[in-house]
């Protein structure tokens, strides 16, 4: 080597100009990474709203699926079929029947809330039912519903009785629903 | 001695070039870990517009026209001709006051909820039925929901809109 540089003086700055391509391959290959990098980035941010955007969706549609099912849901019983349409009377029923339930739905708190008219917060009990505005179907607490809830709208509707004339009254109504965090 | 000053020169560069990738690397590297653990909390979905729109449609009112009590949707068909209800109100001031109490009881616009404002607005064939309600901030992301129905050969358009 010590040789080679004596005999060709030139072949030091060969040496210097192949480390400096060498160094200016390894930029322009980090750049374009760095570029990828960033592009990659911008793709997949996309893509995560979008998740999030569906799993957002996915989370209202189990309330809507809920209040659509048949242990919820008005049926027939209001005239057409109405959609996001909970029976009161039923839901109801099936709060004292809970401990059947418990696992079925894999939620931890359900609850049926009066949005209007507004009143004084009044949990449903056979005793006080139908002068009350919260009906919980599964409760996991006393209190109301906190930390990780979904909520939608729905109709509540119940048969009512006026002058010996049963006729339907619905009213709108939050349908609240707490699950566990995995 | 030139050549050993040039050597040193380009020595330096190398380390200079070498701190630059470093540098670019760890601000990408916190750039793309905020990038990620940034949790988008926005709750509102025009999915829950649209049920609002829906259950406050069928919301039962106190104004009775003889034969049942009407449903706001009933209420906006009867407010078009306009009738008035069997206890005497116009069913046009009934309707105005059952959507302004649910909108309001529904969505939250005070500080600190992600609701910032709303808009209510009906319309029968284009011409506005009920002054508008626009309660609120109305800024430029917003989500909204919208019920046509169609009656008598009348169009009307049910439009809310939910600002965030």
């Amino acid at each position: 080597m010590v040789i080679l540089k004596k005999i060709f003086p030139q072949y030091r700055q060969a040496q210097l100009k192949i480390q400096q391509m060498a160094f200016v391959l390894l930029a322009i290959t980090l750049f374009f990474v760095l570029a990828g990098m960033f592009a990659l980035m911008f793709l997949t941010s996309g893509l995560k709203n979008s998740a999030t955007a569906l799993e957002e969706k996915n989370a209202l549609l189990i309330v809507t699926k809920l209040a659509n099912s048949p242990e919820f849901s008005c049926g027939g019983a209001y005239g057409s079929d109405r959609v996001n349409c909970v029976d009161a009377d039923k839901v109801m029923v099936l709060s004292q029947k809970m401990d059947i339930y418990s696992e079925f739905w894999g939620l931890k708190d359900i609850e049926v809330r009066k949005v209007y008219p507004e009143e004084s917060l009044v949990i449903c009990t056979f005793s006080n039912y139908p002068n009350c505005n919260s009906i919980k179907i599964k409760s996991s607490t006393d209190n109301n519903i906190s930390g990780k809830y979904l909520e939608n709208f729905v109709t509540l509707c119940k048969k009512k009785q006026e002058n010996g004339v049963v006729y339907d009254n619905c009213d709108i109504a939050k349908l609240l629903v707490s699950y566990n965090e995995k | 001695m030139k050549n050993k000053m040039k050597n040193k020169k380009a020595q330096e560069e190398m380390v200079g070039f070498g701190f630059i990738v470093i540098i670019v690397a760890v601000v990408l590297i916190v750039f793309l870990s905020i990038a990620f653990n940034n949790s988008d909390n926005d709750t509102l979905d025009s999915f829950k517009v649209e049920s609002f729109l829906q259950a406050t449609l069928a919301q039962t009112t106190d104004c009775n026209n003889g034969i049942k009590y009407l449903t706001i949707k009933e209420l906006i068909f009867a407010c078009s001709k306009p009738t008035i209800c069997q206890d005497g109100r116009i069913s046009c001031n009934v309707l105005n006051e059952y959507l302004g109490d649910i909108s309001e009881l529904s969505w939250n616009t005070q500080s600190g909820s992600s609701t910032l404002g709303y808009k209510l607005n009906i319309t029968k064939n284009g011409e506005p039925l009920i002054e508008g309600f626009y309660v609120g901030n109305m800024t430029r992301t917003y989500l909204g929901a919208s019920q046509e129905i169609t009656k008598s050969g009348d169009n009307f358009l049910i439009e809310f809109k939910a600002y965030s």
